[in-house]
């Protein structure tokens, strides 16, 4: 049994029979007129039957993949960092965000990086984010509670 | 013999010291748009449509059509080095063009890409010019049924393109389920909104795009190794242009996968609402079908950023015959254009030919030297964006997940599409982690509207009898040809798994 497999195909077949019994709360059919619950409900029924192959041959697999993928926890700090960043960005302003932000990053991927050389970066790339795209393209970013 | 004659007269406006001017502010603001991710050319046009408001006519909409093509030019640069897609239709080039890069022939990509626009951009222009009549008779045959099967086409090559296909018909599915978030444009009703005000208005595929791509790929890269170029990058040593550059054994890979690109681009361009996005699919499927090194595609070779690029800018040559033959805008940009022609007092139309020739060949004129000036602006540019790859990863990647934010940012003024910027970085790792292709899922989400409004209206025309998909020649070797790809994909996967069985149980 090749598990990764089977979890995959698990995963889609669920996706696929919750998205057609969501789908069945929508009007399918009004006399002749499509209704806005006819393509998703389609879509379920393909995510579902594909789901169901992934899955049956996951079963049937004689083993596991010579390389199977492993997630490592780990390699989403960067993500975490950058969802920071997002919430941030309401509190302090996009500016601030993005300082702090890049200054947190560079430290942490680069550690030959000292403090001091990231600060600078951080800055260096918040003031080019508002020379170019609120200045020069005209993006209003998000300013925060101290109007930056 | 008149267009020619019709054509010299516009160059000698488009050759005036404000027409080129123009034409140049255009195109380069144009290829900027196009790399940055998040501002596509139809916000920028929205933003600089009451700028041009007093200015002449011909100049204004030379500069507002040079920002459509130039940014169709710049959405190839950080596809190949970042694999970040800076346009929907830059999305298929990331697939060989980033595996170029990373190969060390970043240059070589990026100068076929700006070759590959130039020329397709060129053919397509003077199709237009003398073709225009004939091919909108052509793409008036196109009706639901019809958009329906050409979608269903599109999407079946996407599958196509994957390794494992059936991953490939997932990830397609799941792009369409994406799309039907939102309010139904029919009925009015809220479908997988679950509450939130935020979702009424649908998945912005920007912030989907980039979180895919640009955040996936550089999560990706990280967990390989801190602080290492990106994707381990062998950036050549040489400044010289001429290293830079395809080689004369890259254009002969890629000069027929040019041609068919350009093609397909340009008919997919004539028809409202298909977009660069399904053109360069169709293109690098073709490629896959019946190039000379289709066995290789996918593995970073020359003909996947030829065909994907000329297929792009082809396409917006062939918008603008749905635009000026019938006065139907077929793209967002294309319907700012429109817009901007009505401003002026020009009704987009056929009689727009009769009534203001000078006017229209001189725009026409610009456009061609448009053309001239992207390729000679981008290629010096191929050195310095070459240099980009020489940045240390923990310099490069949190400068670019900040351009993915604001980019995400910038599409509707909304942090809740930076959350889903976010979402989608995830997945994209996740898909990357697992081999899940993660192309055919954006094609999906790009035309999935299209797709079910051309099924529902066509099901409507035929009063719920689906044998109407059929029922025309165009729509049933549509139809046909969707149904050899899926049959050629399930095979194909078949064969693999029994290969796969039969090794294990030799073992």
């Amino acid at each position: 049994m090749n598990k990764q497999r089977v979890i995959e195909g698990s995963i889609v077949t669920a996706l696929g029979l919750t998205t057609v019994g969501l789908s069945r709360g929508y009007t399918y059919m009004d006399r002749y007129t499509p209704g806005p619950g006819l393509f998703p409900l389609w879509l379920g029924v393909l995510l579902t039957v594909f789901g169901a192959i992934v899955l049956l041959t996951g079963l049937a697999s004689p083993g596991e993949r010579p390389k199977a993928a492993t997630l490592r926890p780990g390699d989403l700090v960067p993500l975490a960092v950058l969802a920071l960043l997002v919430a941030g960005m309401e509190l302090l302003g996009a500016l601030v965000s993005i300082a702090v932000f890049n200054m947190i990053l560079v430290r942490l991927l680069g550690r030959r990086t000292s403090w001091p050389a990231a600060a600078v970066v951080g800055i260096g790339v918040s003031i080019g984010c508002y020379l170019i795209f609120e200045r020069l393209l005209g993006v209003p970013l998000p300013k925060g509670l101290l109007g930056i | 013999m008149d267009a020619f004659l019709n054509l010299a007269h516009g160059f000698a406006t488009a050759l005036s010291p404000q027409g080129l001017l123009f034409t140049f502010v255009g195109v380069t603001v144009g290829t900027l748009i196009g790399v940055l991710p998040g501002l596509g050319p139809s916000a920028t046009l929205g933003l600089l449509l009451p700028l041009t408001f007093g200015m002449n006519p011909t100049f204004a909409i030379a500069m507002l059509a040079g920002i459509y093509y130039g940014a169709e030019y710049g959405g190839s640069t950080t596809s190949i080095l970042l694999n970040l897609p800076g346009e929907a239709g830059s999305v298929v080039t990331c697939l060989d063009g980033h595996l170029m890069a990373q190969k060390g022939r970043a240059g070589a990509a990026l100068g076929m890409a700006a070759f590959a626009s130039f020329i397709a951009g060129t053919v397509g222009l003077v199709l237009f010019t003398f073709m225009a009549q004939p091919l909108a008779r052509w793409s008036l045959s196109f009706g639901p049924p019809e958009y329906a099967m050409l979608m269903l086409l599109g999407l079946t090559a996407a599958a196509s393109l994957s390794r494992d296909k059936l991953k490939g018909m997932i990830m397609c599915a799941l792009g369409l389920l994406l799309r039907t978030i939102g309010t139904d444009a029919v009925s009015g009703t809220a479908r997988f909104t679950f509450g939130s005000p935020n979702l009424l208005g649908g998945l912005s595929f920007i912030p989907v795009i980039m979180g895919l791509f640009a955040i996936g790929e550089i999560l990706a890269e990280l967990a390989q190794g801190e602080g290492e170029t990106p994707g381990a990058v062998r950036v050549t040593s040489s400044y010289r242009l001429r290293d830079l550059l395809p080689t004369l054994e890259d254009w002969c890979h890629s000069i027929w996968a040019i041609i068919r690109g350009t093609l397909i681009g340009f008919f997919m361009g004539t028809l409202p609402g298909s977009g660069a996005a399904v053109a360069s699919f169709l293109s690098y499927s073709a490629e896959k079908a019946v190039g000379r090194r289709r066995n290789q595609l996918g593995t970073g070779i020359i003909e996947g950023v030829a065909a994907p690029e000329s297929a792009n800018n082809a396409v917006t040559a062939g918008a603008m015959i749905p635009l000026f033959s019938f006065g139907i805008p077929g793209t967002p940009t294309t319907a700012i254009l429109a817009g901007a022609l009505m401003m002026y007092g020009l009704q987009p139309g056929p009689r727009l030919f009769t009534e203001h020739p000078d006017f229209m060949w001189a725009v026409i004129a610009t456009m061609y030297i448009g053309n001239v000036m992207l390729l000679v602006l981008n290629l010096p540019l191929i050195g310095l964006w070459v240099q980009l790859l020489r940045v240390p990863l923990h310099l490069l990647a949190p400068i670019v997940l900040t351009v993915t934010v604001i980019g995400a940012y910038s599409v509707n003024n909304n942090l809740f599409d930076v959350w889903v910027l976010l979402l989608f970085g995830l997945i994209g790792y996740l898909a990357k982690t697992y081999r899940y292709p993660v192309a055919p899922l954006v094609l999906g989400l790009i035309i999935g509207e299209k797709l079910e409004q051309s099924v529902r209206r066509s099901l409507l025309m035929s009063l719920g009898d689906p044998r109407i998909f059929v029922s025309s020649p165009i729509s049933l070797t549509l139809f046909s040809l969707a149904l050899l790809a899926i049959a050629l994909n399930a095979g194909g996967a078949v064969r693999r798994y029994l290969a796969a069985r039969g090794a294990a149980t030799a073992s």
